[in-house]
């Protein structure tokens, strides 16, 4: 049994190496440009995105290191980065750390040595990326991080993100507005993210604005922490509806948690559209394919949508431009997001970049 | 003769090159990994640009005490024939307890946090690593399911502690004085002195002691140990301690190389220590390998990750790469191991 052991273990480690990275079932397929744009917001720079043009890097090496691709707004992050690199003639280095913070501080350290021009780092951490951003910036490298900040005091040369707590906000502003204007009142469940990502944070923090404003409209009976993984989300999911069946909305801080939301709800019949019984309302963020097939098919309510395609060509612009010299007028550059409602969709949903995967 | 016989000559050349050869083939033979360092190495220094660079150097150095000193530890126990999960563990508490000593803690700003911080990771080390011995030798559990408990309760404390205490999910803001541990500013050689006072001690420990030749006779036989006199318990517990406080430094260099405590310090990093020990040639089945073989598959592991990362090569074949290594590493072992079997017999 001694002898069995090691080897069953071994075999599970190789297995485990040899597995590429999760990646949603539909890739995504984004026809609309979005972008993210300037805002009045403190430290936000004040030039309007040119997404989608071209600026010519000359062959310029650019190292890209991103976290993990195990979301469709990751993927189509990536899939932007890598079109706009080729429309600007950029050559990009691309690593990818698996969700392994130590590991992508080290992957930077490589680009770093490669003599790239600049880095642009979606970073698993905020807060453990901070040495990594004072290498590059000792080594006259600019970095521009992507969607996610910095958490401490060195900052990078820029930051292409997401105005997150206001987009919560808003969103779930808005569900409370119509709760209201119908009389009714609702029982949430408030899914959360990775406490790793300053991102999550915000969204939480968006959200638990609204709900504390209006704890007689919206009552949350349960809170549950999904570290971005699907099968920790799934299983929350279904231990707060064992708590507490009478649950009547879900609030998600991304739509790459929506597959465990459908699969949870589908379990016990609650997976029903907007007026049928035993419906569970749901408030989502991100705008991917699975977000906008909900809204689209009377699942969701509202998504706060991102801009994946727009930060990503944002990014590889900057990344040209900083490498030229050229500065920003701010180091935040906020994108303000669209909020796409029920009511809103036909006119708004074509615009964002999950729309033509949505079904 | 005045003259030497052309036709002596080209044979005293011929035998020359054949034993030239020989000794290559036979180093190559003897020497693996070896082998495949000196390859990798020569190649890289030909092909990949920007690999003998000095901020290449000093980075393939430092990323190669990331693993180091941990997987050193882990030998420990591999040469017992266990397993050691925990370590990723004390890497992760380890890290979060100094920075939270350092940064958090009432002691943070004094000239007493960085000291206590140091203390507190090497502290969590000795502990995980005594209650893993108490679990295999007093509970009789299995090393790989003690220790995988163990770790299941380390990081999901070390998470719920920073949660605790820090407003995100790492500590950060720490004393700058303490990255030179980590070789900040260019100052590699204290984690370089650290490493090599550390490699020195346990393969002193492994080949010269008494307790060297009990571990690998208890890796090869316990029950042959044991009825000879072998402290067959002893042993194993102060194998987990070992393992434990290794793993315990390993964190403190780490936080000083991240500038933070991260509670997912450990969460990624087995599969590199395992791969390392393996790839460097100890035995799976334990009773064979040491320090200088885990030192082997550490520069190996390094120098792949560097050498692929500096060439560009897609992501996921890196990952593929260290999986097939460490399918041959293992196979080898056991083919070999089964050849020595029939041999004996």
């Amino acid at each position: 049994m001694k002898k069995i052991i090691p080897i069953i273990i071994i075999l599970a480690f190789v297995l485990g190496a040899c597995a590429p990275a999760a990646k949603p079932t539909t890739a995504p397929e984004p026809a609309a440009t979005t972008a993210p744009q300037a805002t009045e917001a403190p430290a936000a720079a004040t030039e309007a995105p040119a997404a989608g043009g071209a600026i010519d890097g000359k062959g310029m090496l650019v190292g890209l290191s991103m976290d993990s691709l195990e979301s469709a707004f990751w993927i189509a992050n990536e899939k932007a980065i890598k079109e706009q690199a080729e429309k600007n003639n950029v050559k990009l280095v691309e690593v990818i750390a698996e969700g392994d913070a130590n590991k992508q501080n080290q992957q930077i350290e490589n680009l770093i040595a490669q003599g790239v021009k600049a880095i642009i780092i979606a970073p698993k951490d905020g807060s453990a990326i901070e040495a990594a951003v004072q290498k590059a910036k000792d080594a006259g490298i600019p970095v521009i991080m992507d969607n996610r900040p910095v958490q401490g005091d060195i900052l990078p040369d820029l930051q292409v993100l997401s105005d997150n707590k206001t987009m919560a906000n808003q969103a779930l502003q808005w569900f409370v507005d119509k709760a209201k204007a119908d009389g009714k009142t609702y029982k949430a469940l408030l899914l959360i993210g990775a406490l790793s990502d300053q991102n999550a944070l915000e969204r939480k923090a968006g959200h638990l604005e609204v709900l504390d404003a209006n704890k007689d409209v919206i009552e949350v009976v349960a809170q549950v922490p999904s570290e971005w993984k699907q099968d920790v989300a799934l299983a929350g999911i279904q231990n707060a509806f064992q708590a507490n069946p009478d649950i009547d909305l879900i609030i998600t801080p991304s739509d790459f948690l929506l597959p465990p939301i459908q699969s949870a709800l589908e379990q016990i019949g609650r997976w029903k559209k907007i007026g049928e019984e035993g419906h569970v309302a749901l408030v989502t963020f991100d705008g991917d394919e699975n977000g906008m097939s909900a809204l689209k098919n009377g699942y969701s309510w509202v998504n706060a949508a991102q801009a994946a395609d727009g930060t990503g060509y944002l990014v590889v612009d900057w990344a040209v431009k900083l490498a030229n010299g050229i500065k920003p007028d701010a180091v935040n550059m906020l994108d303000p997001g669209i909020i796409a409602t029920i009511d809103n969709c036909a006119t708004v949903c074509p615009t964002i970049w999950g729309w033509a995967g949505a079904k | 003769m005045l003259f030497p016989d052309k036709k002596v000559v080209g044979m005293e050349m011929e035998v020359q090159e054949n034993k030239v050869l020989s000794s290559i083939m036979h180093f190559v033979i003897g020497n693996p990994i070896l082998t495949l360092i000196i390859l990798l190495f020569a190649g890289a220094c030909l092909f990949v640009p920007k690999f003998l660079t000095p901020f290449n150097l000093q980075n393939f150095v430092l990323q190669a005490i990331d693993i180091a000193i941990v997987a050193m530890g882990v030998t420990f126990v591999v040469l017992n024939g266990g397993i050691d999960f925990s370590c990723t563990a004390v890497m992760s508490l380890g890290s979060v307890m100094c920075a939270y000593f350092m940064a958090k803690s009432p002691l943070a700003g004094t000239p007493f946090g960085i000291p206590a911080g140091i203390l507190a990771a090497l502290v969590v080390g000795l502990l995980i690593g005594a209650w893993n011995g108490f679990s295999i030798v007093v509970l009789k559990m299995p090393s790989f399911i003690a220790t995988l408990a163990s770790m299941m309760v380390g990081i999901g404390f070390a998470v719920y502690f920073v949660s605790i205490v820090s407003e995100t999910a790492a500590i950060n803001r720490l004393p700058r004085e303490f990255f030179i541990v980590g070789g900040d500013q260019g100052r590699i050689i204290i984690p370089i002195l650290i490493t090599l006072v550390v490699a020195g001690v346990t393969h002193w420990l492994l080949t010269s002691t008494i307790f060297g030749r009990r571990l690998y006779a208890t890796g090869t036989n316990p029950r042959t140990s044991f009825i000879s006199g072998v402290p067959v318990k002893k042993t194993i517990f102060m194998i987990m301690v070992i393992s434990g406080l290794l793993a315990g430094i390993e964190a403190v260099y780490a936080t000083a190389r991240n500038q933070s405590g991260l509670p997912s310090l450990g969460e990624k990093v087995f599969i590199d220590i395992i791969a390392a020990i393996i790839i460097g040639g100890t035995s799976i089945f334990g009773g064979s390998g040491g320090i200088k073989q885990t030192i082997y598959g550490v520069v190996f592991i390094t120098l792949m990750n560097n050498v692929v990362n500096l060439m560009g090569v897609d992501w996921t074949i890196i990952g593929l790469l260290k999986g097939v290594l460490v399918l041959v590493a293992a196979f080898i072992d056991v083919v070999s191991r089964r050849l020595e079997l029939m041999r004996n017999w």
